[in-house]
């Protein structure tokens, strides 16, 4: 079944007379699981009308253009996306309409849809999440090659990294390598140092120095899709605590690639990884002090619903594609990230990244 | 995406500069008899929190909450595990982890005992912060940013400006002269590896072969005629330059409509100039009206030689008309 027909079952099925997907500079995935345009201007709306009919509407003249080349859609541009959304684009009062999105939208907007059609609207972001989530053949191609595109990232981060290097000139280093490569976009976070460090963040002018741990989590996108990759990359040969620390690491993301198949729930796949940090005693490394999450799913965001967390129930399914990376804090070696990105297959899981699975060091 | 060097240069920007900022928006409270002010931020609405406090959420979201009477609040969606690093980059001593910023905004004002609350552009708030406001029992008052922040006329902010777009020009200068890059691809990591390494925070880039209007980079042979556009964000101000590759007689053209184009820009006038508000709550922004002191970016376009051009710079609606930062 076509994107476009799952959005007109799902109209059907609620009720609705429209559907529109909003998606804004940040946040563009629910307007691009159906319109997989890049589109640059702050904001982009499409509606779609239980008889199937597209309009789109665009907030920057250049984004009408590339717009304009989707077949059968009624295109207009309005920078002003409140008035665009009244006039011409909701017309009908008394319509039902339902939005992807509702939520990020500038209250504003929410606004104009109330006085077009004469009701509020109600919020189809978690239908279109769920819908999101079991991804297509197209869909597992394209995150295919974002994986392969991340384990590229990965070679040219582990060959570039140099004592005396500063932190954000590597990110540009490997930011330039993936765009080069066909990357629309890169999320990207890294640290360096040893215990001290308890988190990732932006990379800053420090210099890589002997024996630091480079953490990194590369996330490149590739058409709209983000897989991601984390490892860690010692400057030297690695201490025995770094050692055995990334082997509590590599052990718990294991637990979680075993365990991942249809039907296992999001909960279990926590515990799993969380279980083998208790076995060794870092237990209380798994809690929100020391670590957000033991992964999350990919597709058209980097960070999507639902999260692997223990108190997080969701059944996995075949064709979802997700994150399990054990990343956190432990007084061993600091903060430090493994994880590959995993797609669910009819009896378990597969890693779509071909990166070694291992510690890596570098001679300096 | 926010993956570059996010820096605070105290010589550049002054701690005394973000406090007469604060001090200025607590007499406009005191003015509207507001208890506090709330600005929302998230990695890509960062202007006005950036600007009153130097901070941009690199990730998520947040909102900065200035108190009339009281050092400034940051409500945080990151873990608190990055809040000694936040406080390297910003004058805010005060971070509250937030996972849930409506909530903790509410507890915040019952703790405070305020029944009165000022959100700066209160209806561009997003819906899932507005909603539960507007239900809070809080009296709401909308304070205008363009209206109420100054920042278009502040020195230290145009500097900022000036200084990011002259980076931005010459760093384009010098990679388009390198020669020819091959694919749009190839010109993308170029100039990605170029300015991340000058310390440019954001960057995006769009592509013309010369047969379409500029759009993200998909692969396309670039020839010897081409057009880049750069948006850049230098320390928290964003500037955006377009460049045309071609021929040095079609430079020059270009060139010179973008410089006529220039002269006949002001608030009653208008040309086919493409128009982006560079100082409001977004990076960029198009716009079809041109206030005075508006920093915009302008792009004009041309078929010269069988392919559309675009030019484009970074300016400011001043006393005398449009004029380059």
């Amino acid at each position: 079944m076509s994107r476009l027909d799952q959005i007109r079952a799902m109209i059907e099925d609620h009720e609705w007379d429209s559907l529109l997907l909003y998606g804004h500079s940040w946040r563009k995935e629910h307007f691009r699981s159906l319109v997989n345009l890049n589109f640059q201007g702050p904001h982009a709306v499409v509606s779609v009308s239980r008889a199937g009919d597209l309009s789109i509407l665009v907030s920057d003249p250049w984004d009408l253009e590339a717009a304009s080349a989707i077949d059968d859609a009624y295109v207009i541009l309005n920078s002003d996306v409140a008035s665009g959304l009244a006039e011409g684009f909701l017309n009908t009062a008394g319509e039902a309409c339902a939005v992807a999105g509702l939520e990020l939208m500038e209250a504003r907007f929410v606004k104009a849809i109330r006085e077009s059609t004469g009701q509020d609207p109600v919020s189809a972001s978690s239908e279109m999440e769920e819908l999101r989530r079991v991804k297509s053949g197209g869909e597992i191609e394209l995150l295919k090659r974002a994986a392969l595109l991340a384990d590229l990232g990965y070679e040219c981060f582990a060959e570039t990294a140099a004592v005396g290097m500063k932190e954000y000139e590597l990110v540009a280093e490997v930011e330039g390598f993936l765009k080069a490569n066909g990357a629309e976009d890169n999320f990207m976070l890294i640290a360096s140092g040893g215990p001290e460090v308890v988190g990732m963040k932006p990379p800053t002018e420090r210099e890589l120095r002997r024996g630091d741990s480079v953490i990194t989590e590369l996330t490149p996108q590739v058409d709209g899709y983000y897989a991601q990759i984390c490892r860690t990359l010692v400057l030297g040969t690695p201490s025995a605590k770094q050692r055995r620390s990334f082997s509590i690491f590599a052990e718990a993301q294991l637990a979680a690639q075993d365990l991942l198949k249809p039907g296992v729930n999001a909960s279990d796949i926590a515990r799993a990884q969380n279980d083998v940090f208790r076995r060794y005693g870092f237990g209380e490394y798994t809690g929100s002090q020391y670590t957000r999450v033991r992964g999350h799913c990919l597709g058209l965001y980097l960070d999507e619903d639902p999260y692997i967390l223990e108190e997080v129930d969701y059944v996995m399914k075949k064709d979802m594609v997700l994150i399990a990376h054990p990343n956190t804090f432990l007084p061993l070696a600091g903060y430090m990230v493994f994880g590959d990105t995993l797609l669910v297959t009819d009896d378990g899981c597969v890693s779509l990244n071909r990166t070694d699975k291992k510690l890596f060091e570098k001679e300096v | 995406m926010k993956r570059g060097w996010i820096t605070w240069d105290r010589l550049e920007l002054h701690p005394d500069v973000l406090r007469m900022r604060i001090e200025r928006v607590r007499q406009i409270m005191e003015t509207r008899d507001l208890p506090a002010l709330v600005v929302y931020s998230d990695i890509w609405r960062s202007n006005w929190g950036r600007y009153l406090s130097n901070f941009m959420p690199y990730w998520n979201r947040s909102l900065l909450i200035i108190p009339r009477e009281r050092p400034p609040i940051l409500l945080c969606a990151l873990s608190p595990r990055v809040y000694n690093w936040i406080r390297t980059v910003t004058i805010l001593e005060d971070i509250r982890p937030s996972p849930k910023l409506t909530d903790s905004l509410l507890k915040v004002c019952e703790d405070y005992s305020w029944k009165r609350l000022g959100i700066l552009d209160l209806d561009r708030l997003p819906q899932q912060i507005y909603g539960p406001l507007t239900r809070s029992g809080l009296s709401l008052v909308d304070v205008s940013a363009d209206q109420s922040l100054t920042r278009t006329s502040d020195p230290n902010e145009l500097s900022m400006w000036r200084t990011g777009v002259s980076m931005v020009r010459r760093i384009l200068e010098t990679e388009l002269a390198r020669g020819p890059a091959g694919t749009d691809f190839m010109l993308a990591g170029q100039l990605e590896r170029a300015f991340r390494g000058a310390g440019i925070e954001d960057l995006l880039l769009l592509f013309s072969d010369g047969s379409t209007a500029p759009g993200p980079a998909q692969g396309s042979q670039l020839g010897d005629t081409f057009s880049v556009v750069v948006a850049a964000e230098y320390r928290g101000c964003w500037v955006r330059v377009a460049r045309t590759q071609a021929a040095p007689q079609s430079v020059k053209q270009m060139q010179e409509r973008f410089e006529e184009a220039l002269t006949k820009l002001g608030p009653e006038k208008r040309v086919q100039v493409c128009v982006r508000s560079m100082s409001g709550s977004y990076p960029y922004e198009y716009t079809a009206v041109l206030s005075a002191g508006l920093v915009f970016s302008a792009d004009v376009e041309a078929p010269i030689g069988g392919a559309r051009l675009f030019y484009g710079d970074t300016c400011r609606l001043g006393k005398n008309g449009a004029e380059l930062l």
